[in-house]
């Protein structure tokens, strides 16, 4: 199993944990219903689609099986500091805007990053013969 | 790879970018307070994560994985009913992302319900295999 799936799949479960105590506390503070959907979504499942898939899909070339190391690399940093800055920019964007309103919106091309990388690491492997 | 599954899978890497790309924008609105019409695509982004990227996925790779029926015709079984479970996935999507983003008709919000049921036809026979061998 290459690292970088390892670290995906591994910190994947660390998100699943911490989305289960915003699932449990989301009735006491609204802003954990967010926090919730995207811990488990995209802290959760998605890492692990993305930890599995860098595994077991096709090879991307004879030379390099799973891909450029270096775009799941960076699809695994920016996911997950994007959505812990995501997380705490939400609940601090109401008490301390100046400082939170350009946090949120640098989590969101963190985010955003993440995905694009993935998307380009997958689409190459997933190929008609 | 099964050409179906490569529908499934690379649909579903394209709804990841959407739903990102609104998701960004969403992001951008709620730190902002511009771009408000973004909100009316809220639950695209909302159903193109849950149904467009991980449950296509998830269907991609499950018809690719799972134990295939060499005494079958196609190994990986009813080809048909992917096809079937694939078309069917998209339509309540596509028609809030072409018609109207925040309603659509009861029996197109039908569509994915039928999708998953064509798929567990299709699959069925292929986990049934396994316990049989054991």
């Amino acid at each position: 199993m290459p690292i970088v799936t390892r670290f995906f799949i591994k910190t994947g479960f660390i998100w699943l944990v911490i989305s289960m105590i915003f699932y449990g506390f989301q009735q006491i503070e609204p802003t954990f219903r967010v926090a919730y959907h995207h811990s488990i979504g995209l802290g959760w499942v998605t890492q692990m689609i993305i930890g599995v898939g860098i595994w077991m899909f096709p090879r991307w070339s004879n030379e390099l099986p799973k891909g450029p190391m270096w775009l799941w690399w960076l699809s695994y940093v920016t996911l997950n500091s994007g959505l812990v800055l995501r997380l705490v920019s939400e609940y601090y964007l109401v008490r301390i805007p100046n400082i939170f309103s350009p946090l949120l919106i640098f989590s969101g091309v963190l985010l955003w990053i993440a995905t694009m990388a993935a998307i380009i690491g997958m689409w190459k492997r997933i190929k008609f013969r | 790879m099964p050409t179906v599954s490569i529908f499934f899978i690379r649909w579903s890497l394209i709804q990841l970018g959407i739903a990102s790309t609104i998701g960004l924008i969403l992001l951008i609105s709620k730190a902002t307070g511009g771009w408000m019409w973004i909100w009316n695509f809220k639950n695209l982004h909302t159903e193109g994560m849950w149904i467009g990227w991980i449950i296509n996925l998830v269907l991609g790779t499950a018809w690719w994985i799972m134990p295939k029926r060499p005494d079958f015709p196609d190994k990986y079984g009813y080809a048909w009913l992917a096809w079937l479970s694939f078309i069917f996935a998209q339509i309540d999507w596509l028609y809030r992302f072409f018609l109207e983003p925040n309603f659509a008709p009861f029996f197109i919000r039908l569509t994915p319900f039928l999708a998953i049921l064509f798929f567990v036809m299709g699959i069925w026979p292929r986990l049934k295999y396994i316990i049989h061998q054991h």
